[in-house]
């Protein structure tokens, strides 16, 4: 129970606005960059 | 790929040297909902199928360019945040070179090779696409401000072997800045403020 406690802790508190910060900034690296691979090539 | 290792690396790193990845929930973004939809759509566009389609690549550049400009709005937005500057500059310079290309961004044959990454264009001429990026093959001496194109390669044999532009080492810098200053803990960083207030702060923080 308490897992589940936890879980809800994650998706209701400052955790979750974590994630989209980091969510954002990854955004932000991806949309702006333009390396020559993005996908699995390697790159 | 390259930036998102860049990315997790620095982030890793930070955390290791006492950095606080709560302190990052401090941050806020205005409109973050424009760079997610900017890069939804992007992803989207690099893996299209039928690379070839003439017709097809040109709305594949016009989906760049504006998709470049809802990000550059994006980080106009948001440049009072630590790094967000460079990262901004980043973005203008690739976004310069590629508006210059239909929406593309430049590398070399030779780069590309340098690279092993070879096998991701399908027919090796001007211009033809190159695979799971936004760049398109183009000779150095018919490429127009090519210092700002896809010009620093790492090996094939090294670590994360491809290319990338000076916009792009802005741009990883900018986000390492940001997570090095948003990670810090409320002390240190009031601390860090009042110092650089004291200083007259930092231009491009």
């Amino acid at each position: 129970m308490k897992g589940i406690f936890n879980l809800g802790a994650w998706l209701t508190g400052p955790y979750l606005h974590l994630v989209y910060v980091l969510l954002v900034l990854v955004a932000l690296v991806l949309a702006g960059g333009a390396p020559e691979t993005i996908g699995g090539g390697g790159g | 790929m390259i930036l998102l290792i860049v990315l997790a690396v620095a982030f890793v790193t930070l955390c290791a040297l006492g950095g606080n990845p709560r302190a990052l929930a401090r941050a806020r973004w205005r409109e973050g909902w424009l760079i997610l939809a900017a890069v939804g759509i992007q992803l989207a566009t690099i893996f299209l199928p039928d690379l070839q389609d003439d017709r097809l690549t040109q709305w594949r550049g016009l989906t760049f360019i504006i998709t470049y400009l809802v990000a550059l709005l994006f980080l106009w937005l948001n440049r009072a945040l630590p790094g967000l500057k460079l990262v901004l500059l980043g973005t203008a310079l690739n976004f310069s070179v590629m508006l210059v290309h239909g929406g593309f961004m430049p590398v070399s044959p030779e780069a590309l090779q340098l690279a092993g990454h070879d096998g991701l264009v399908e027919e090796w001429r001007a211009g033809a696409p190159v695979a799971e990026s936004k760049d398109i093959l183009l000779p150095t001496e018919l490429t127009r401000l090519w210092f700002l194109s896809d010009i620093f390669t790492i090996p094939a044999g090294l670590p994360i072997p491809g290319s990338f532009s000076l916009g792009d080492v802005l741009i990883a810098a900018g986000a390492i800045r940001f997570l090095q200053r948003s990670m810090r803990s409320p002390s240190s960083s009031e601390e860090e403020n009042s110092n650089s207030n004291e200083e007259g702060g930092d231009s491009l923080g």
